[in-house]
């Protein structure tokens, strides 16, 4: 009574495989349907520069800034002269394909 | 008994055996005979889940592009108005005699251009400074942008399905991944243009700005509106007479080189005055390879759109025979139409470099025309 119901092993192992590619299956096109594509909030900076002395500073963008806007509220760190915009830019694109 | 039992269990052994050969016939057989039509279920699957994140896209863009637009706007027809303006089309003239099509082109985009901005400003309830209605304009063009490629994708998703097509199916799957990327980038796009930041494609307009700019320029007179939405700079710079070019900014507008590079030539012409040549700055595509930001040179109008621009450039430094160089700051897609990226940013003082290389250098004595080609938003 040692042999109880024996399936050839090569045959196990093509059921198993089977079974586990149809779910495999399965789950991928589930996935992929459910997945919405993340929108992601591009993080914006704006270079300031120094219009008497040069020097540069780093901030968040705001909504109104332009290249050569002279900045209203803000003095420059070292020297307390008028700032203006020289850059607007991102430092890396958001979207990983 | 014992032998029996095991003369039992080794027949049912066989009897499963013979099943599975069985099963795997059947298997093969339904490979066969219906694997296409497995694979055309799968590759529907797929597509359908696509779909639905391009749609999702598409009516992110258009509630961005509202809400953004009711900040200005009480109207109670918004919804209606934009939904006319998304769905609006141009035709492009008949080219089967192209003699004189540029000119009809010209006329077609130009009756576009200007309708399209009307119908922004008649959205438009409160006060609003004309920068950021040029702005809204682009963010609106960007969403039709973003509605209409969902809806090419949807008519063939819907025609292979109606029609059981796998051909269909499978071409539409291959060409998918290259234009969900692309929509993504208009996604980005809109919220530039929301904002108001540069492009990448700014960097042209961004480059003479900054040359205009520097300390070594010394500007002499500003026509502002030379051609239409383009101003003119006439400059000195390295002792010699240069005439900038460059659309009227900060509000997101490409103007018309073209037509200002025609109108500084015939002017020269007829004031006797030598063009010694026209340098042009531009975005261009880089390949998957090259890196963002690289600066490349070469000869040419270096100028993209529909062509009309680049064909009145051609066609006046033909006329004139003055020579075009061109200096191009390589990006994706992606990146000319988002935020202009900090390497690109960065390139711009390699570009004014060789501009003034060329200047000193390389052309012969006479005035020379520099124009920034793209969209100028963000920089005035
Ligand atoms: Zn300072």
């Amino acid at each position: 009574m040692n042999t109880t119901l024996q399936i050839d092993g090569l045959d196990m192992f093509i059921v198993f495989t089977l079974a586990f590619l149809v779910i495999l299956l399965l789950l991928m096109t589930m996935s992929r349907q459910e997945a919405k594509p993340r929108i992601v909030k591009p993080d914006i900076k704006t270079a300031l520069i120094c219009t008497s002395c040069g020097t540069k500073t780093i901030r968040e963008f705001r909504e109104g800034d332009y290249i050569s806007k002279e900045a209203d509220n803000e003095k420059c760190p070292r020297c307390g002269g008028p700032l203006v915009v020289d850059a607007i830019y991102t430092e890396q694109l958001p979207t990983k394909p | 008994m014992r032998v029996m039992l095991d003369n039992l269990i080794l027949q049912l052994d066989e009897g499963f055996g013979m099943f599975l050969n069985a099963f795997y016939i059947l298997l093969f057989a339904i490979l066969i005979f219906y694997g296409q039509r497995i694979q055309f279920h799968l590759s529907m699957m797929e597509m359908g889940g696509i779909l639905k994140q391009l749609f999702f896209m598409a009516s992110h863009a258009r509630k961005t592009s509202l809400d953004e637009i009711k900040k200005y706007s009480d109207d109670p027809n918004i919804e209606e108005k934009m939904d006319r303006l998304l769905n609006s089309f141009v035709i492009f003239p008949e080219s089967m005699d192209p003699a004189g099509i540029v000119k009809k082109v010209e006329h077609i985009m130009n009756i576009r251009e200007a309708r399209f901005l009307e119908d922004v400003r008649r959205m438009i309830t409160k006060e609003i400074d004309e920068s950021r209605l040029w702005n809204y304009s682009n963010m609106l063009e960007a969403t039709l942008v973003l509605n209409l490629i969902y809806k090419v994708i949807e008519h063939y998703y819907l025609l292979a399905k109606k029609t059981k097509n796998f051909f269909l199916m499978a071409q539409l799957q291959m060409i998918v991944p290259l234009i969900f990327n692309e929509a993504k980038s208009y996604l980005l796009a809109i919220e530039a243009f929301r904002l108001g930041t540069p492009i990448g494609d700014t960097i042209g307009p961004y480059v003479v700005h900054k040359l205009l700019n520097d300390g070594k320029t010394e500007v002499i007179e500003k026509k502002t509106d030379y051609a239409k939405d383009t101003d003119l700079y006439i400059a000195e710079r390295n002792n010699r007479r240069i005439y900038v070019i460059k659309a009227r900014g900060p509000g997101g507008n490409v103007g018309k080189p073209g037509e200002a590079i025609k109108k500084v030539l015939s002017r020269a012409k007829k004031g006797n005055e030598k063009i010694a040549g026209i340098i042009m700055i531009d975005a261009a595509l880089k390949l998957e390879g090259e890196k963002t930001g690289t600066v490349a040179e070469g000869v040419g109008a270096a100028i993209g759109g529909i062509g009309v621009e680049k064909f009145k450039i051609e066609e006046a430094a033909t006329k004139y025979s003055v020579p075009l160089y061109a200096i191009i700051i390589k990006q994706s897609i992606a990146e000319a139409i988002s935020t202009m990226k900090k390497e690109i940013v960065d390139s711009t003082s390699e570009v004014i470099r060789r501009i003034d290389r060329i200047l000193n250098n390389e052309m012969e004595e006479g005035s020379v025309v520099i124009a920034g080609i793209g969209n100028t938003i963000g920089v005035p």
